[in-house]
């Protein structure tokens, strides 16, 4: 087992370099010049050379590129171009906001996604079993961002129930907790939904798929034979086994949840990594946009690791093979 | 019931009475003469028996209502794409009066509505369809080429060049996919030729993995090996044995990724770095209907709902297939009760 | 009338007349064609047949685990005590499962859950059927584990399937069957997938549970020197109906259908100097595709007029022994498969 998490980590390693190094290049190689942004009426040649100076932008790009992951891996990740602040701040503010909507995403992905897996794959009758395969489907076609401006407009427009956007409000050491919970989820709920939405059809398609297939396996057979009853042969014998595939979904759901991240930011103004992203882009903020695709990236290496990791835990057969 | 379906397109030719000329002869520009010439090839095929018998070969294959409803839904929205011009009423970017008719509700001269130049929305949607199509289709039919392409050479060659390629594979899905879009669309011209590069050249890992794995499979297979004994050179083994063996679950997957394509091109036109004027996209038509969403509903909800229905059609349609091609476990009606 | 499986006060298992149906892609057929069995305490009972013949199925279906929808019982009984297994409520069948009649599969692999440690997988059975605690339970999967001749039974018990051999795979299974006090089992080809010396380890524990524990054994098995060498009696199968069924000793020394004397003497015998070897000419029919009266007789060379047109139904020759052949006589007159 060891073995096996060292060679993991290691790849993930040599990944995230590669991930580095590839932002880096394809930020670097792309036509236009960060300097046009600050150039006005006014500005002379000189004043440009020395902005590209100060910004360390006159280097040819190897040297940029050693420059820069040496700083990257001092934590330094230069300043935003628009912003005139430490990119590392920026993300730091980002990052968790992203990761507040990206987890509660997840925990729905795994709690209504899985339950939702398990009726289904009980379901005898051939009508609902179509139905909920239309409606998974359904959800997995949406695309996000009209799916948020389709609650916007009946929640926050038409019903008044919810905020159109923008961050919890109330701070908990102001107010008690009741208000401060109610706040919190009248702020998350759309954002939350919409991001967790295709995943959680995803969760069930995946784990119905796997239950039925279990439930053909030999063993299933064995445990009827021993007399148990069909809760405990499904939910025992063969739920077990076929949830073990839930585990390579969370690895395979991230950069989705990350994509999805953008989008729902964007719509719901949730001032996190994807939106932070968008803006940067738009206002060709090199430093900024670097920062944020290498983070993300990074992200996805480490939450596979951690997803194969937990995969070798789960599966006994991994788990003392290696 | 074929000759309601094969009639269909000189109908619609038939109906524009005599718009209809200008249309053949080229008049309104290129995407009128495609589909004047389109709506009239549409009604020969679809008399020749022939054609008829193979289609409905190949729909006996798709057993599933469900895969059978998303394949007709493809099917429109194609036919619907192909022959924009003869379906919308008024040309996309024809302006109405400024006064009277911008951001007209939903009525019976504009069925989904006006915007604020008072340009019928449905018109606009049918247009869009095409440009959200034609893009989503050319990228994957990219990413099709570039998986088949890493995939089998990978799986072929396999060794030193086999690891190279799947540590790219890795590294480009290591990027969230939407994030590397972004990339290399923020930093060009916008248009859709970028847009189709972009969104082709991140969407092929998947394939290529898939791809890899059928061919390791067929590698072994033994007809491969009898090929390979009479010496048949490698090329042409793998062109007129292995492909088609493969080609079933590529198509399965690359109708899916249809799906996806669309929805990643609308949210790039949605904000802003996608279709721009006078291009018209669905995702470019939400965009310009967020800002007067709550009084004028209908400019983000239909061409939305336009989104939702094509994706869903493919992925019903790639679902359907997938399913087709692998063997089934049979359906679960197998009791623990008993 | 059922003459050769007249109750006995050993009798523990009667299957009388089951029919199982099987449905494939639209075509139907009786997999298996009228099935008289009898299990009697202490005793192992070998069904013998080919593959095809329906022997698995008839195993499967006493204690209703056959295939749905593909395959169900058509008709039938399956007397267990005063209970019909065919026509049993679940909850009533699932008490005889495991509890009164167990199961052991071909392929310990397979059979067994991949997740779960091995002791888990039997104490679940005692726990179920024997209301122990826990902690009992656990000790009792030791002890059922040593006994079936597993060494280091208590580690073995924390093991995953995947972590054994095959034969000692087998042993689990054969542990998990004992688990809840049965007292038949059901051995669906238990030693096909083991190599040669592990199999012969398994059927001698086999044995000695059946005497030490009086169990009613069944044992499906398509080798007919196995079933010569383990079982008291032996039921012959071919295309879902039994042709042949009595002692081993008479059936094997003396046997009275075409099918088995086939059987027999198509067997290359160690010692004896044969310049070929005779063989059943054709091919055992397609499910789907069997032929009317005795499916036999496009095979058999003793067929006559009439067996193309009529089911033999069985007739008695010594007590217990019977065999469903118009022209059992002459089989017995003859005693030889080739042709005179």
């Amino acid at each position: 087992m060891t073995v096996y998490v060292l060679r993991r980590l290691l790849s993930s390693l040599l990944l995230v370099w590669g991930v580095l190094t590839v932002t880096f290049f394809v930020v670097d190689l792309a036509p236009g010049d960060p300097v046009d942004l600050w150039v006005g009426p006014e500005t002379t040649i000189e004043d440009v050379e020395r902005l590209r100076q100060a910004y360390g932008l006159d280097q040819p790009a190897p040297v940029r590129y050693v420059r820069w992951l040496g700083s990257v891996l001092q934590g330094d990740l230069g300043i935003s171009l628009t912003r005139q602040r430490p990119v590392a701040e920026i993300l730091a503010d980002a990052v968790p906001r992203t990761l507040q909507l990206t987890i509660a995403a997840l925990i729905l992905h795994f709690g209504v996604g899985t339950a939702l897996g398990l009726w289904w794959s009980r379901r005898r009758d051939r009508f609902g079993s179509r139905a909920t395969d239309v409606v998974s489907l359904v959800l997995y076609s949406l695309p996000a961002f009209w799916l948020g401006l389709m609650l916007q407009l009946l929640f926050s427009y038409h019903l008044r129930w919810l905020p159109s956007g923008g961050t919890p409000i109330a701070a908990l050491d102001e107010v008690g907790l009741g208000v401060w919970l109610v706040d919190q989820v009248r702020h998350l709920a759309m954002p939350v939904f919409v991001l967790g939405l295709a995943g959680t059809a995803s969760v069930a398609r995946v784990l119905r798929s796997s239950i039925l297939q279990t439930l053909q396996e030999d063993y299933v057979r064995t445990a009827r034979a021993k007399g148990l009853d069909p809760g405990t042969v499904f939910g025992k014998h063969a739920f077990r086994p076929a949830s073990v595939s839930l585990v390579t979904l969370i690895g395979l759901g991230i950069p989705f949840l990350l994509s999805g991240a953008v989008a729902t930011e964007v719509v719901f103004g949730w001032p996190g990594m994807g939106r932070v992203t968008v803006e940067a882009l738009l206002a060709r903020d090199h430093p900024v946009i670097l920062a944020t695709t290498a983070v993300s990236a990074v992200m996805v290496v480490v939450g596979n690791l951690l997803a194969d990791l937990a995969y070798a835990w789960v599966d006994p057969r991994i788990r003392t093979r290696t | 019931m074929w000759i309601v379906g094969t009639a269909l397109g000189p109908i619609l030719l038939i109906v524009h009475g005599v718009e209809a000329v200008d249309l053949l002869l080229g008049r309104d520009g290129a995407t009128g003469l495609v589909a004047g010439w389109g709506a009239i090839a549409w009604g020969v095929l679809g008399s020749r028996a022939g054609v008829r018998d193979r289609a409905r070969r190949v729909w006996r294959r798709l057993d599933d209502p469900l895969a059978r409803a998303g394949a007709v839904l493809c099917l429109g929205l194609v036919f619907v794409a192909v022959f924009a011009p003869l379906l919308s009423i008024h040309a996309p970017d024809v302006l109405g009066d400024p006064v009277a008719d911008r951001y007209a509700p939903p009525s019976a001269e504009h069925w989904m509505g006006t915007d604020l130049l008072g340009r019928d929305l449905y018109s606009r949607v049918v247009h869009g369809a095409r440009v959200s199509l034609g893009i989503a289709v050319a990228s994957v039919v990219i990413s099709v080429g570039l998986g088949l392409g890493v995939g089998a050479v990978a799986a072929w060659t396999g060794g030193f060049v086999d690891g190279l390629l799947m540590r790219l594979t890795d590294l480009a899905l290591a990027f969230p996919r939407l994030f590397l879009v972004l990339l290399l669309v923020a930093f060009v011209e916008p248009g859709p030729a970028w847009i189709v590069l972009a969104l082709g050249g991140t969407g092929w890992m998947g394939i290529a993995r898939v791809v890899r794995g059928q061919v390791l499979q067929q590698r072994e297979v033994e007809y491969v090996l009898a090929a390979r004994a009479l010496g048949l050179g490698e090329t042409a083994v793998v062109v007129r044995h292995v492909l088609p063996a493969i080609l079933p679950p590529v198509l399965a997957l690359s109708t899916l990724r249809v799906g996806s394509a669309i929805l990643a091109e609308s949210f790039l036109s949605f904000i802003g770095l996608g279709v721009q004027d006078p291009w018209v996209s669905w995702g470019m038509l939400i965009r310009s209907g967020r800002d007067t969403l709550l009084d004028a509903w209908w400019l983000a909800l239909f061409p939305g709902t336009a989104i939702v229905l094509t994706v869903l059609g493919f992925n019903l349609l790639g679902d359907g297939l997938r399913d087709a091609l692998d063997p089934r476990p049979a359906p679960g009606t197998g009791t623990l009760d008993d | 009338m059922d003459p050769i499986n007249a109750p006995d006060d050993r009798t523990v298992l009667r299957v009388h007349d089951l029919v199982v149906r099987l449905e494939v892609e639209g075509r139907r057929a009786h997999a298996v064609d009228g099935v008289d069995l009898e299990l009697r305490r202490g005793e192992t009972l070998a069904l013998v047949g080919e593959s095809g013949c329906g022997k698995s199925l008839t195993a499967l279906a006493v204690l209703r685990l056959l295939p749905r929808p593909v395959a169900g019982i058509a008709r039938g009984r399956i007397e267990y005590g005063d209970l019909d297994l065919v026509t049993a409520a679940p909850a009533a069948l699932r008490r005889v499962r495991g509890g009164e009649i167990a199961m052991i599969f071909q392929e310990p692999m397979t059979s067994l859950n991949p997740v779960f440690s091995c002791g888990e997988q039997i104490a679940e059975v005692a726990r179920l059927h024997l209301g122990l605690g826990r902690r009992a339970a656990r000790d009792r999967a030791v002890g059922l584990m040593e006994q079936v001749g597993i060494d280091r039974p208590a580690e073995r018990a924390r093991q995953l399937p995947h972590e054994l051999s095959g034969g000692m795979r087998q042993r689990v299974m054969i542990a998990m069957a004992l688990a809840g006090e049965p007292k038949a089992l059901l051995a669906d080809e238990p030693t096909t997938a083991l190599d040669v010396t592990t199999q012969a380890q398994i059927l001698d524990l086999l044995d000695r549970l059946r005497e030490e524990f009086s169990l009613a054994v069944l044992l499906v098995t398509h080798d007919l020197a196995l079933a010569a060498e383990r079982a008291q009696r032996v039921a012959v199968m071919y295309a879902g109906r039994i042709v042949e069924t009595g002692p081993c000793t008479a059936v094997f020394a003396a046997p009275a259908h075409p099918y088995t004397l086939g059987l027999l003497a198509c067997r290359p015998v160690l010692g004896r100097r044969q310049e070929s070897l005779p063989a059943i000419e054709g091919q055992v029919p397609d499910v789907f595709e069997r032929p009317p009266g005795c499916s036999f007789h496009p095979r058999c060379p003793f067929s006559v007029e009439r067996c193309r047109t009529d089911e033999p139904g069985a007739s008695e020759i010594d007590p217990g022994h019977a065999t469903a052949c118009f022209e059992h006589d002459a089989v017995l007159r003859k005693g030889a498969w080739t042709d005179a």
